[in-house]
């Protein structure tokens, strides 16, 4: 193709102004008259400056001349006014031309229409500058920029108002001023970037360190920033101060833990008077029962023996006399036991460190008399040194199971044998005898007080013995049960905790 | 006028005698047997004796089987006999005790075991209004 330059001026988008050397207007294509709405008739032998800029400052335009000549090339951007008086952004880029003998003979303006680019521009700068006076004015959150080694960059109202530090305290120092010593220390602050850089993210709540010294509950989030290019150029990091709701959700759990605590407190001394009451409850039943029986055959029997003198039968007061004595010493007896057995759950248990061979050799020493007169043989097969106890208590539980071996016999010679081992974390005692054993009914009734199977002609006893003995080991958290099977005598089982 | 065929238990022996003293002498009753404790009544009762008591008066609280523990039995293996349970104790848990336990009946002992007349008197309106003059 043939280039002809009066084609290419015509084509350009650019519109082209001819000047002559005094700056005036001499011709000018058609992209030049779109662009201002001129036609060439109107502005031809006007100065450039007179189309457009409303200023037409000749000053200022010798001005721009002259550097165009001084240069080779002058370029100015700004607004200019169309024909109709609307505005836009132009772009005028001046060349001088020179003739065969290097003489300037006139000039080139090249002019351009960048109102569309220039608004975006604009709009990208004011949106810019909007976004960071919103992170320099944001109070709430401590916002601001890392280098990629870590070093602060940025600062904003709320990381001073969170951290207590001005913008000139920080800048350009590494953000683990911020941290405890102990995560200082153990390499907390480079791990955090560490995760970020690797993951994209650090999240996490925890201890910070204000200016002061002081320590706040911080929620902090770092990000990875990356170039267009996609390489890392730094972090940003997000802080919130979240002490206030720390300390609230700290009390709140201390309140928590301590109603629960109290709670629990109570329910323990609920159970412990809820046992008190059924105690009571049982001791109510045993006064207006068992020990309101043997008044009651008192006054019988002095009611009888009024009778009897009334009858003149003389020769029957002795008997009725004889009975009267005997309830009442019934009645004795009941009292003494029940209070007893009442004392057993009053008195403080005596915790102490007890030698169990001691403790079963004392109930049996105590017992020295029944064993002699029955001709019992005693084996301890005893595998647990010490035991934790109340010594009175477990003298007295095995001495009232060692009685009971002895008394519930069927006119053969006693055997008793008394065990005990360890078993898992407590101590398991065996009491077995070779008596009349307990019906499988009966083997819990025969802990109750006041219960009892036989009648007194064939065994005596007051039904308190066992229910002495259940007191005794539940006292001490453990548990007691028998075993028997029929004619081969009784055993009675003791779990108590080893501590 | 009808009487009840009564089977009495109770282990205190004097007490046991007055008793049936009084519901003899009442000429209300036929005692067809008296027992120390459940143990005694039971072993007759599985004796197949000729004939069954209509009545069954229990003391509450005896060695071996007590008063609850015939009021347990009798309701399953002779549930055709009463029983009426009765003790010295006349708060009100040990009556709704036995009665829920199956008793048709609680009455207290008199103050003095010399003087079951009364006592006699009662029961015997009692075993009229569940058994039937």
């Amino acid at each position: 193709m043939h280039l002809n330059s009066d084609l290419i001026l015509r084509n350009l988008a650019e519109g082209v102004f001819l000047l002559d050397e005094a700056g005036n207007i001499t011709a000018c294509n058609a992209a030049a008259i779109a662009i201002t709405g001129y036609d060439i008739a109107e502005i031809k032998a006007k100065p450039f400056c007179a189309i457009g800029d409303g200023q037409n400052d000749p000053i200022q335009y010798r001005y721009e001349l002259d550097q165009t000549l001084k240069n080779k090339k002058f370029v100015a951007e700004g607004w200019k006014l169309r024909k109709d008086r609307t505005r836009y952004w132009a772009e005028t880029s001046y060349s001088p031309i020179f003739d065969e003998s290097e003489r300037p003979v006139g000039y080139c303006i090249l002019l351009r229409d960048i109102t569309e680019q220039k608004i975006m521009q604009f709009q990208l700068l004011e949106s810019e500058e909007r976004y960071r006076s919103l992170v320099e004015q944001v109070r709430d959150y401590g916002i601001f920029m890392l280098d990629t080694k870590g070093r602060i960059i940025s600062w904003n109202e709320g990381a001073r108002r969170i951290k207590g530090y001005n913008a000139e305290d920080v800048i350009g120092k590494y953000f683990a001023i911020f941290y405890p010593e102990e995560d200082i220390l153990s390499g907390k602050p480079a791990w955090e970037l560490k995760v970020a850089r690797s993951t994209g993210k650090y999240e996490e709540e925890g201890w910070r360190l204000r200016k002061d010294g002081s320590r706040f509950w911080a929620n902090i989030v770092i990000t990875a920033v990356y170039d267009s290019e996609g390489r890392l150029s730094g972090f940003s990091k997000v802080t919130r101060d979240l002490t206030e709701r720390k300390m609230a959700e700290q009390a709140l759990r201390e309140s928590s833990d301590r109603y629960r605590q109290l709670a629990a407190e109570l329910s323990v001394a609920n159970s412990e008077l809820s046992l008190l009451n059924r105690e009571l409850e049982q001791f109510t039943a045993i006064v207006s029962h068992d020990l309101k029986e043997p008044v009651r055959t008192v006054r019988s029997f002095l009611h009888l023996m009024d009778r009897h003198l009334d009858q003149q039968k003389f020769d029957l007061l002795k008997p009725d006399i004889g009975k009267g004595i005997l309830a009442a010493r019934r009645m004795h007896d009941l009292i003494d036991n029940l209070l007893h057995y009442t004392q057993l759950s009053k008195v403080g248990l005596q915790r102490q460190k007890l030698n169990v061979e001691e403790v079963i050799s004392e109930a049996v020493q105590n017992l020295n008399n029944a064993i002699e007169q029955s001709g019992a043989q005693i084996h301890v097969d005893n595998d647990v040194p010490f035991i934790y106890g109340d010594r009175v208590q477990l003298v007295q539980l095995f001495q009232n199971l060692l009685a009971n071996a002895l008394k519930f016999t069927n006119g053969s010679r006693p055997e008793v044998a008394v065990k005990s081992w360890m078993e898992n974390d407590s101590v398991r005692f065996v009491v077995e005898d070779n008596g009349i054993g307990i019906s499988p009914e009966n083997l819990e009734k025969i802990f109750e007080i006041f219960r009892r199977l036989h009648f007194a002609h064939q065994y005596p006893g007051n039904g308190v013995g066992l229910a002495v003995c259940k007191k005794v080991v539940e006292r001490h958290k453990g548990s007691i049960w028998a075993e028997s099977t029929h004619g081969k005598g009784a055993s009675f089982h003791i779990m108590l905790p080893k501590i | 006028m009808r009487t009840f065929r009564l089977a009495i238990v109770e282990n205190d022996e004097d007490e046991r005698f007055f008793m049936s003293e009084a519901f003899r002498a009442s000429g209300e009753f036929e005692i067809l047997g008296e027992f120390g404790n459940g143990d005694q009544l039971t072993e007759w009762l599985h004796g197949s004796p000729r004939e069954l008591p209509e009545l069954v008066l229990s003391d509450l609280n005896m060695p071996g089987k007590n008063g609850y523990d015939i009021i347990d039995e009798l309701k399953v293996t002779y549930p055709d006999i009463a029983v009426f349970a009765t003790s010295t104790s006349s708060v009100a848990t040990t009556r709704d005790k036995c009665i829920r336990a199956g008793a048709k009946d609680f009455i207290a002992k008199p103050d003095i075991f010399i003087a079951y007349d009364a006592f006699v008197a009662e029961f015997y309106q009692l075993a009229c209004r569940y058994l039937g003059a």
